[in-house]
């Protein structure tokens, strides 16, 4: 089963995506801030990092150029806040396999999920949302 | 407080002390130094009267001296002429430069003795001479025979004058001849005495003149230091009060102050664009801030209500089903109002000149789809003479851009959009006009309040944004609007160089 980190410091948002991928059967694990998930993928790597670009402490941007280097096999899909097309750019071009723009329906996000996870006959591409 | 004397007293004092010492030498030497002249002519008269009285008395007493046996003889000119030789003679040689003369009564001769010209002069006879020495005295011996008493005249021979004393000589009360004598007055000495007091008066007056003359300069710089003071203290009160300007090097002075006062109001104009700059993009980050805060829970609310209508099942799905949409339909609102700050929260740009009439093309062309799909008829009548405003482009681009697409919402279906513009006293002003539903009265006075709005959907952010941008800017919007006969916007922005103190914002007037 595919493991999931979600490093985001919203709380509530966190939460909702923890249970609607665990639905799907994912084993999810959460981090409040870069270090934290730093410190999780340490322990025990993950499949794929849901990464909140505005994070306090540490960038977003920060967090992905480590992850990116301590942990190349790890994919990482950034979620960016509202209407920063811009950093989202930047994440891809750092190595992020995709992103999300806040907000997304969960069913987006599961569907996002599963697809770069390669699960769900989808291919495996990558899809690159631009709202 | 110690006394300070302005400079026109400093000025003045100083001239003062200037002229005073000049004017008392020359006063000194009119007054008191050129009576040097006139103490030597005494002194000079003083010799000869005292000479001709010695030579008068002495022969008047040869004529009274009973030993000298000439007593009693004074009416024989030869006698007299022997005793005036016998008496004259050394005076006259004792004293050169002095000529002693004899003038008998009744007759035509006289005597001389000694020379005036101790060089002597050309060789002339005898007669000729006394002729001529007679021709020279004879105004003076005849006021002493008319008057009876001595005088002193000044005479002239050649061109030489010379000081000449004469006495009536009377022997026994009987006036019986004339005598005198003569000192020849060098000519360098009396021209030198006219000249002199000449002089002095000259430089007197030049002196006085001057005075005047640097008073008068002084005056009039100081009239047009005046001037100066005056228009900069105008110029404290009010950068846009210019100094006059003057001619001459103070007129330079008065253009420099002005260029200043120039370069000081582009700096103040300046320096408060830059404030409301700041200003924008401070309240942009705010709004921002706050909007991206706002936005995060709304989504949360979303994705829960979502994820909670999955896990339902269908009958239960079906009987929330409203209440679900309502959530739906209220956070997509949100949304767009979130959406309305964020625009406005866009970071502002630097100030610039901009002209209006090519950013209404711009919005135009942007708009133009929106037109064609609903049918609307516009009519775009720049004035190519519009002076540019100044601000921040973007903006104001959005300012406009929300305009045309209110009137476009207004009208709905087709209908006619009217843009113009036109200078107004100082200001560039664009019309927009719809023919579309128009605004009910009293609603009218509400519609620049924020999240006032009368549109489903609205989020009441648009003409509170645009009548904030506009107020920034110095300008003014105004609205007339009825019921069913469409709705007019007039934005007037203040063209460059303007005062910036524009009204604080609003108006309904049709």
């Amino acid at each position: 089963m595919a493991r999931i980190l979600i490093v985001d410091d919203d709380e509530a948002l966190a939460t909702l995506m923890d249970k609607a991928l665990r639905a799907e059967g994912y084993e999810v694990r959460r981090a409040r801030d870069g270090p934290a998930g730093l410190k999780l993928l340490e322990e025990q790597p993950a499949d794929l990092v849901l990464l909140d670009v505005r994070l306090p402490g540490m960038s977003g941007l920060e967090v992905l150029r480590q992850i990116r280097e301590q942990h190349p096999r790890t994919l990482v899909l950034v979620i960016t806040g509202y209407s920063s097309l811009p950093v989202a750019l930047e994440a891809v071009e750092g190595g992020a396999v995709g992103y999300l723009t806040k907000p997304f329906k969960m069913a987006d996000l599961r569907d996002r999920v599963n697809k770069t996870l390669g699960r769900s006959g989808g291919g495996g591409g990558i899809v690159v949302k631009v709202r | 407080m110690r006394f300070r004397p302005s400079v026109r007293i400093q000025i003045a004092a100083v001239i003062t002390l200037l002229m005073v010492v000049p004017v008392i030498v020359m006063a000194y030497d009119i007054l008191f130094a050129s009576r040097s002249d006139d103490v030597l002519l005494a002194e000079m008269e003083e010799r000869l009267t005292g000479l001709v009285n010695y030579v008068a008395a002495e022969i008047v007493a040869q004529f009274k001296d009973p030993e000298t046996g000439v007593r009693g003889r004074q009416g024989d000119p030869a006698v007299l002429a022997e005793v005036f030789r016998g008496v004259a003679g050394p005076v006259a040689q004792s004293h050169p430069g002095v000529r002693v003369g004899l003038y008998c009564v009744g007759s035509e001769s006289i005597l001389i003795e000694g020379y005036l010209h101790i060089t002597g002069r050309l060789p002339e006879a005898r007669e000729q001479r006394e002729r001529r020495i007679l021709e020279e005295a004879r105004a003076g011996i005849k006021a002493v025979l008319e008057t009876g008493s001595p005088i002193t005249r000044v005479g002239q021979t050649y061109d030489d004058r010379f000081l000449e004393y004469l006495v009536p000589l009377r022997v026994d009360g009987e006036l019986v001849a004339v005598l005198w004598a003569d000192h020849r007055i060098h000519p360098v000495f009396a021209q030198s005495t006219r000249m002199r007091l000449l002089v002095r008066y000259v430089a007197l007056a030049a002196v006085v003149l001057a005075a005047a003359g640097t008073a008068w300069a002084t005056n009039h710089w100081w009239r047009r230091v005046e001037i100066i003071k005056a228009g900069l203290a105008r110029l404290g009160r009010n950068l846009e009060s210019r100094v006059p300007d003057l001619p001459g090097e103070l007129g330079e002075i008065t253009r420099s102050i002005n260029e200043m006062a120039e370069r000081l109001l582009e700096r103040e104009r300046l320096i408060e664009e830059l404030r409301k700059s700041e200003y924008l993009a401070a309240l942009g980050r705010l709004v921002s801030e706050i909007a991206h805060e706002l936005r995060a829970p709304m989504g949360v609310v979303r994705a829960a209500a979502e994820m909670a209508a999955e896990q339902m099942d269908p009958a239960a799905r079906a009987r929330v089903a409203e209440y679900l949409d309502l959530i739906e339909q209220q956070a997509t609102r949100h949304e767009r109002l979130i959406g309305s700050l964020l625009d406005f929260g866009k970071p502002g740009a630097a100030w610039e000149s901009v002209a209006l009439n090519k950013l209404l093309n711009e919005v135009l062309g942007a708009t133009k789809p929106l037109l064609e799909r609903y049918g609307i008829t516009l009519f775009y009548e720049p004035d190519p003479d519009l002076p540019a405003v100044r601000g921040d482009r973007e903006k104001l681009k959005q300012v406009f851009l929300n305009l045309v697409l209110n009137a476009v919402e207004a009208m709905g279906s087709g209908g006619q959009l009217t843009l113009r513009t036109f200078p107004d006293d100082g200001s560039a002003c664009v019309l927009v006009a719809d023919t579309g539903v128009g605004i009910a009265p009293e609603d009218l006075p509400h519609i620049f309040k924020p999240y006032y709005t009368r549109k489903a959907g609205g989020s009441g952010l648009g003409l509170a944004i645009s009548e904030e941008v506009v107020r920034v800017h110095g300008g003014v919007i105004r609205v007339c609007s009825r019921p069913g006969g469409g709705t007019t916007f007039t934005v007037c922005l203040p063209t460059l160089r303007k005062g910036e103190d524009g009204a604080d914002g609003t108006h309904s007037d049709c």
